[in-house]
C-alpha cells in the first residue's frame, strides 16, 4: 500500500516535472527568423519597403516577448510560436525578394530617366549646332550650353549614386535634371525658332 | 477500491496545494507592458522617429531591450523567486518614452513642413532676384553652371519636399541658399561697383533732358541696366522702347571689339535706311567723341588695354531687335516697330545721352523684389 502510494505520487511529481520542462525554446527557429530579417536589411528592405520592415521586426519583437513569456510559465508550449517564427522567416524572405523587386523596378527607372536625359542633351547639343550661327545665336546659344553642362552634372550625380546603390537620392536628381533638360529644349527650340524668324528679315 | 479512493483524497489536496503555492508565489509576467511598448514603438518607427526625435527614439528602444533582458533574467531563476518589477519599469519607462518620440517626431514634422514650406517660395523668389536682377549681366561660364545647378536644387528641394522627404528637401535648400547667395553677392558687388558712376550719369541725364526742354527738342536717353531707350520732347518723357545691347554691356566701352556700349554724351550724325544699315533702320551716334578718344589714349597708356587695341566705331541705333537677349556688338538694337517711331521723330544732331542706368541702385533693388 505504501509503495502504490509513492509510486503515484512519484509519477505525479514527474509528469509535472515533465510538462513543466519537456518543451525547449526554439532557439533554431529564432535564429533562422534572425538571419532571414538581417539579410532583408542587408539588401536594403528598411529603406525600400521600409513598413514591411518595420512589420517584420515588430513581428518578431512581439514573438520574442511570447516566448518570454512562455518561459515564464510553469507549463511552457512554444508550438505555436514556433509556427509564427517560420511564418516570420518566410515573409522575411518575402520582404527580401520585393526589395530586390522595389530596386530593380528603380533601377530601370534611373537607368531610363538618365538615358532619357542624356538623348535630350544629346538633341539640345545638336540642335545647337544647327542653329543660326551669327552673333544673335551665339550669345544665347552660349548661355544655354552652360545650362546643359550643369545637367550632364547633375546626370553624372545621378550615374554614380545608382552605381553605389543610393537608389532613391539617384531617381530624385535624374528627374530634376530631366525636367531641366526639357525646359532647355523648350527655351532652345523658341531661341531657334526666333533666330530664324529674324534671319529672314535681316540684311547682310 | 478504498484504497484507490483514499489515494486520490490525499493526491488531491496535494495537487491544490501545490497550484496555490504557485498562484500565490509566482508573479505575473510583464507581457501586456512590454507589448504595449513594443506597439509604440513600432508606431514610432512608423512615422520615422528615428530620424526625427533620434535620443527619446533609441532610450525608448533601449529601455525596451532592458526590460526584455530584466525579463529573460528573473525567467532563468526557480519560478517561485522570480520579479518582474524592474522588467515592468523598464518597459514602462520604454512606453513613455515611444509616446514622447511620437509626439516629439509629430511636432517637429509639422515644424519642418511648416518651415519648408515657406522656405521654398523664398528661395524661389530668390532665383527669381537673380535672374531679373543679374540675368542681364555677362556671366561667366562657370556662374552660368552655378546658377543652373541651383535651379537644379530647387527641383529636387521641392521633389523631395513632393515626398515628404523633409530632411534630403531641408538639405538641397540649405545647398541651393548657398550658391544663390554667393552668386548674388558676387554679382551685387559688381552692380554696386558700376554704379559708382551714378552721379555722373545722373548730370549727364539732367543736362540733355534740361537741353531738350531748352532748345524744344527730341532727345533719347539709353538705359543700359533696364534695356530701355527713353525718349523725350521738349524735356517731356514721351516713350520708352524696350532695346538690346552687346553682350559685355557693363561698363563704358573700351575698345573695339569688346562688344560693350559705350556711356557718354553723344547725338546722331547719320540716319540710315533703304539699304544703308543690315539693321532695318539705323541711327549713327557720333562714337567714338573726343572724350571717349582722350580716355581711350590714357587707357593705352595705363595698360587698361593692348597697345595695338584699336577704339571702336559705327555705334549705331538700330532695328531687327526683339530677339530677348543680348546679341550685338555694342550697338542698341529696338524692334522695327519701335525704330519706326524713333525713325520718325529724331533728326541728325538729335541728342543721344547713355548711361548705366537713370535709377539708382537701392529704387532698382527695392521696386524688383
Amino acid at each position: 500500500m505504501k509503495n502504490k502510494f509513492s509510486l503515484g505520487f512519484l509519477t505525479l511529481v514527474l509528469t509535472a516535472l515533465l510538462l513543466a520542462s519537456c518543451s525547449k525554446v526554439p532557439q533554431a527557429e529564432i535564429d533562422a527568423a534572425n538571419a532571414a530579417i538581417e539579410e532583408a536589411k542587408t539588401a536594403g528592405a528598411d529603406i525600400y519597403v521600409h513598413e514591411d520592415y518595420i512589420a517584420l521586426q515588430d513581428s518578431l519583437n512581439a514573438v520574442m516577448a511570447n516566448i518570454e513569456a512562455q518561459k515564464s510559465k510553469f507549463i511552457k508550449n512554444y508550438s505555436t510560436l514556433k509556427d509564427q517564427l517560420s511564418g516570420i522567416t518566410a515573409y522575411a524572405q518575402e520582404v527580401k525578394q520585393k526589395t530586390e523587386t522595389r530596386k530593380a523596378e528603380l533601377k530601370t527607372e534611373i537607368e531610363n530617366t538618365i538615358a532619357e536625359v542624356k538623348t535630350l542633351v544629346e538633341t539640345n547639343r545638336q540642335l545647337i549646332l544647327e542653329a543660326p550661327k551669327g552673333k544673335e545665336g551665339t550669345s544665347a546659344l552660349v548661355a544655354i550650353k552652360d545650362e546643359l553642362n550643369a545637367v550632364e552634372t547633375s546626370i553624372n550625380e545621378a550615374n554614380s549614386m545608382l552605381e553605389s546603390g543610393e537608389y532613391l537620392t539617384a531617381l530624385d536628381k535624374a528627374k530634376a535634371a530631366k525636367e531641366k533638360a526639357n525646359s532647355i529644349n523648350a527655351e532652345l527650340t523658341e531661341v531657334i525658332a526666333k533666330y530664324k524668324a529674324n534671319v529672314k528679315g535681316k540684311k547682310s | 477500491m478504498k484504497k484507490r479512493l483514499l489515494y486520490i483524497l490525499i493526491i488531491i489536496p496535494i495537487v491544490l496545494f501545490a497550484v496555490t503555492l504557485i498562484k500565490v508565489f509566482v508573479k505575473e509576467p510583464p507581457l501586456s507592458e512590454i507589448d504595449q511598448a513594443r506597439r509604440q514603438i513600432t508606431e514610432a518607427m512608423k512615422i520615422n522617429a528615428n530620424l526625427h526625435a533620434q535620443n527619446l527614439f533609441q532610450n525608448a528602444v533601449d529601455y525596451y531591450d532592458s526590460a526584455m533582458a530584466a525579463w529573460q533574467k528573473e525567467n532563468e531563476k526557480l519560478i517561485i523567486f522570480r520579479n518582474y518589477d524592474q522588467a515592468r519599469e523598464f518597459s514602462e519607462l520604454s512606453l513613455k518614452l515611444a509616446n514622447r518620440a511620437i509626439v516629439t517626431t509629430n511636432n517637429r514634422i509639422l515644424g519642418i513642413e511648416e518651415m519648408l514650406r515657406t522656405w521654398i517660395p523664398v528661395l524661389e523668389k530668390k532665383v527669381q532676384n537673380f535672374d531679373k536682377r543679374f540675368g542681364n549681366l555677362p556671366l561667366s561660364s562657370e556662374d552660368r553652371e552655378e546658377l543652373a545647378k541651383s535651379k537644379l536644387l530647387l527641383n529636387e528641394g521641392i521633389l523631395a519636399y513632393s515626398q515628404a522627404n523633409y530632411y534630403l528637401c531641408k538639405s538641397k535648400l540649405e545647398s541651393l541658399e548657398t550658391l544663390i547667395t554667393v552668386l548674388s553677392k558676387k554679382y551685387e558687388n559688381k552692380l554696386v561697383k558700376y554704379f559708382e558712376q551714378y552721379e555722373l550719369w545722373q548730370s549727364w541725364i539732367d543736362q540733355t533732358i534740361s537741353s531738350s526742354k531748352k532748345h524744344k527738342t527730341f532727345c533719347i536717353i539709353v538705359d543700359k541696366y533696364n534695356r530701355k531707350c527713353i525718349l523725350y520732347k521738349n524735356g517731356r518723357r514721351i516713350h520708352d522702347f524696350k532695346i538690346e545691347l552687346g553682350v559685355n554691356w557693363i561698363g563704358d566701352k573700351n575698345q573695339q571689339g569688346d562688344k560693350s556700349t559705350p556711356e557718354g554724351l553723344y547725338k546722331i550724325v547719320s540716319k540710315k535706311t533703304n539699304g544703308a544699315t543690315r539693321y532695318y533702320k539705323a541711327f549713327l551716334i557720333d562714337y567714338p567723341n573726343e572724350e571717349d578718344k582722350k580716355r581711350f589714349l590714357l587707357n593705352k597708356k595705363n595698360g587698361v588695354i593692348k597697345q595695338d587695341a584699336e577704339i571702336g566705331n559705327l555705334i549705331e541705333i538700330h532695328g531687327n531687335g526683339g530677339k530677348g537677349i543680348d546679341w550685338t556688338d555694342g550697338c542698341i538694337a529696338l524692334t522695327n516697330f519701335d525704330m519706326d517711331i524713333l525713325y520718325s521723330v529724331c533728326t541728325e544732331g538729335t541728342k543721344v545721352t547713355i548711361v548705366g542706368s537713370v535709377k539708382p541702385l537701392h529704387e532698382l533693388f527695392s521696386y524688383k523684389q
